[in-house]
């Protein structure tokens, strides 16, 4: 009945599975951070698309020819604003400069004359309206005012010269053929170098997936040599990986179902947490006695389940599918185990695997860990920055710091602007610069809002009619002529015809506003968000890191309660080699220095998770366990040490706490734990 | 007779074009070899613009840092100072940088350029026309003179609004 009701269960995962099957999400903010923080993904999004090349020359014009040689090569970026002149100049009644517009209101007019005659006879001044109908210089003071927005990078540093080309992709053959044009453009003379998130992504993903490959057959290989070694026989590694791989297909599919979209991240961490129910598995082979394993598997399951279960709790969307994923492959592994494997027919003959091997002096291990715990808990730093989670390359790592010279960004801030449709957003940003009183960059500045438009064009007529310029420049006619000129038109954002206006937004009611400078500490508005993506994103995780601490104390307090229910006062044995586990690794942290955050705190799931198991099985009696723990234990903490070995410092600092902790787990189960023949050799 | 008198002109003004131009395949050999090295130098400016219906004139110190590029300092009829750095000064650096590098591979992707400079004498001109619909909004031409030594003037050509504007540096030797 059981069986039957599995197999149902099964079959309807998989049905509605792959009726809810999406893309794989692969944004790592999108892991992270919860659907409420959905400004903050879209900003860092929007950034993290952002490449940057520069070019080092003797002198910025060789560098800006670099960059039209690099350009030529890579094809044309579509983040031109020329077009837009056209549109301008039909509008240009309604146009004024930020200055402009301010001195205007404050009638000082003698200032706009001096401005306008620098214009005028500065050789090098833009003229882009004949005196006759601007003798202000007004909207060539605006075309100007905007390619000074347009420039925001030095481009001269330490004696070289620079030129900086921004260009959005992610598509990764564009970053491949990025990476083709740096090394076709770089000699003595010149170089390029290469910035921003995709670059890093690309290279990380390059170098990564070379080390996880290399790790992959190393594990593998040790996986079946230490099954053959034991087993003397390679078909039991048949239903092993069938088990597994069902059990992951099944994880799959309800986390489809439960979830908007399955993240490549989940995916990974789950597959491998699944990969751990080999144990399940290895049991059954090397124990007899079914009844008795089965009560000792059970327990594993619920436990291991269990410290998954409450991962659900935590406000972090991976964490939530990771649960989930993990938590039904555990699942599925268990029933395929308990109603599938008794029909095998498979032989094979033991070979026992623990050495006898004797630890006479067990305070010496005791003292051992009391000094690493007291010394390494004493060191230990918590960090929630998220660039601590990732180390670049020498290389990649000068290529930011040129370009973080070059534009300056420390004192800049960004703004997200809320609105109910793009004029709202204009006005909005337009009262946000007074208010704030300090140089931005905006949506505005490009296209200003209908209300400023008019209150432009009325502004511009004052001056004309003013008495102060009569003998400036203005005759009689020529005043008529201006204030009664009426061919001029509203200007509208057109993001189909200028994609390059698109930068600024996020979505159609919200746009992005950088101010150059701090924001008041006592600012606030109820349609604005000041997004420090780096802080904010650093704030969230220290929101998540002491959820997930509370969350490991009441998976502790639970699950040390139903392992009293189970076992009586054993349960203190069973739980103990798992809190020295947890302990040790993140004592280990201290010791290198290395700062705790929160995925170090998922590995004290992860560990409670895998080693409660180990106590178990042993607590039980189960004459053969011995051999599946410490097959599952050399197996488990095996992979995750050579995980150490990765340049993704997220991934080796990971592997690097759950192999100390799941080894040390492993070791006090054996010295808190001894059941019958075991007791000569520890 | 008459077809005969027109077609000997044409000719000879083709001839003389082609003996005095150089051609445009040949463009980049023959700029680095005819034009001078241009060296750092301090000098004053006269600039004249002149737009449909009036014109303005200013005047004052210009000075050319070889590798860097150029300021102008404007003393009559107003006072002001535009150097290399600010982003509207950018073209007319553009230009002599390009000059004094005698490297025009950045011009060349938005101008035709063609050069020319007599046989005999020191003087050479160049004369760039805008390719590029957008520049041409803005810049219809740009025509540089020189001699053995420095540029001796630039003229710039805008069509919409028609600005002409003429830049001639004055040396003391």
């Amino acid at each position: 009945m059981g069986k039957k009701i599995f197999v149902i269960c099964a079959i309807l995962i998989v049905v509605f599975g792959l009726f809810n099957l999406h893309l794989p999400e692969t944004n790592l903010l999108k892991a992270i951070l919860p659907q409420n923080s959905s400004v903050l993904i879209r900003t860092a999004d929007k950034y993290s698309s952002a490449v940057n090349v520069i070019f080092e020359a003797d002198d910025e014009f060789d560098a800006e020819i670099l960059k039209d040689g690099f350009c030529e090569d890579y094809g044309k970026d579509s983040s031109d604003l020329s077009g837009i002149f056209d549109d301008y100049k039909s509008s240009q009644n309604f146009l004024l400069s930020e200055n402009m517009r301010s001195l205007l209101k404050n009638k000082d007019y003698k200032k706009v004359y001096e401005l306008s005659e620098n214009f005028l006879y500065n050789p090098t001044s833009i003229i882009v309206s004949d005196p006759k109908d601007d003798p202000f210089m007004l909207f060539s003071d605006f075309i100007t005012s905007l390619s000074q927005k347009e420039t925001r990078c030095k481009t001269e540093l330490n004696g070289k010269g620079y030129a900086v080309l921004n260009i959005k992709t992610n598509d990764k053959n564009n970053i491949k053929k990025l990476f083709e044009l740096q090394k076709k453009y770089s000699d003595i003379s010149q170089k390029v170098y290469l910035t921003g998130s995709p670059i890093h992504s690309f290279y990380t993903s390059e170098h990564s997936s070379r080390e996880i490959n290399i790790i992959a057959v190393i594990s593998t290989f040790f996986v079946l040599g230490l099954s053959y070694f034991y087993f003397r026989n390679l078909k039991v590694l048949i239903p092993i990986i069938a088990s597994i791989f069902t059990g992951i297909c099944l994880g799959f599919f309800a986390t489809s179902i439960l979830f908007k979209s399955v993240h490549v991240l989940t995916f990974v961490f789950s597959t491998t947490l699944i990969g751990i129910c080999v144990d399940y598995s290895l049991h059954w082979f090397a124990e007899n006695d079914k009844t008795k394993l089965f009560k000792s598997l059970t327990d594993s399951l619920v436990t291991t389940v269990g410290a998954f279960v409450i991962l659900l709790f935590a406000n972090i969307p991976l964490l939530k599918e990771i649960s989930v994923f993990t938590s039904i492959g555990l699942i599925t592994v268990y029933f395929i185990v308990k109603y599938f494997y008794s029909d095998l027919k498979i032989e094979f003959s033991k070979h026992p695997l623990i050495p006898k091997f004797q630890l006479k002096n067990q305070k010496f291990v005791y003292v051992i860990f009391l000094i690493i715990a007291i010394v390494g808990m004493h060191n230990v730093k918590f960090s929630d920055d998220i660039t601590s989670l990732y180390k670049p390359s020498a290389e990649l790592a000068a290529s930011e710091k040129i370009f973080n010279e070059l534009s300056d960004n420390s004192h800049k801030t960004i703004l997200a602007v809320n609105g109910k449709n793009i004029q709202e957003i204009l006005d909005k940003e337009e009262s946000l610069k007074q208010k704030l009183n300090s140089e931005s960059t905006s949506l505005s500045d490009f296209i200003p809002s209908v209300n400023t438009q008019k209150e432009n064009e009325k502004l511009i007529k004052k001056l004309y009619n003013s008495n102060f310029l009569n003998k400036k420049r203005l005759s009689k006619v020529q005043k008529s002529e201006l204030i009664n000129h009426h061919s001029y038109s509203l200007i509208y954002p057109n993001f189909e015809k200028y994609p390059y206006l698109r930068n600024f937004m996020i979505d159609d009611n919200t746009s992005l506003m950088v101010v150059n400078g701090e924001i008041p500490a006592n600012f606030s508005d109820s349609n604005v968000q000041i997004i420090n993506i780096a802080q904010d994103i650093s704030s969230q995780l220290l929101n998540h890191r002491n959820t997930c601490l509370k969350l490991v104390v009441i998976a502790f307090v639970i699950l040390f309660a139903y392992l009293f229910k189970q076992y009586g006062k054993d349960a203190i044995r069973i739980i103990l080699p798992s809190v020295f586990g947890i302990i040790t690794s993140i004592s280990a942290l201290g010791l290198s220095s290395q700062p705790v955050n929160l995925f170090h705190i998922f590995a004290m799931f992860l560990i409670l998770g895998f080693t409660l198991d180990y106590s178990i099985f042993r607590i039980g009696k189960i004459k053969n366990s011995k051999d599946a723990v410490l097959i599952s234990c050399l197996t488990t903490s095996f992979s995750f040490f050579l995980l150490t070995f990765t340049s993704f410092k997220l991934i080796s600092s990971l592997g690097f706490v759950l192999s100390v902790g799941i080894f040390t787990s492993y070791l006090f189960s054996l010295l808190l734990i001894k059941n019958g023949d075991e007791n000569e050799m520890v | 007779m008459r077809n005969f008198l027109i077609f000997t002109t044409i000719l000879l003004i083709g001839l003389q074009g082609v003996g005095s131009e150089i051609k445009q395949t040949d463009l980049k050999t023959d700029l680095s070899k005819n034009l001078p090295d241009l060296q750092s130098v301090n000098c004053k400016f006269v600039q004249e613009r002149k737009f449909s219906t009036s014109k303005v004139k200013s005047s004052g110190n210009f000075k050319f840092v070889k590798g860097k590029g150029v300021y102008f300092v404007t003393t009559y009829p107003v006072k002001s100072v535009s150097s290399y750095t600010s982003s509207n000064n950018k073209y007319i650096n553009d230009v002599i940088l390009a000059v004094s590098k005698k490297n025009f591979s950045k011009i060349e992707k938005d101008f035709d350029l063609n050069f020319s400079k007599p046989k005999q004498g020191q003087c050479w001109n160049i004369y760039m026309s805008a390719k590029n619909e957008n520049i041409k909004k803005y810049l219809d031409s740009i025509k540089i003179q020189g001699d053995n030594k420095h540029i001796t003037e630039i003229q710039l050509n805008q069509a919409n609004p028609a600005v002409q504007t003429n830049i001639k540096f004055l040396f003391g030797d």
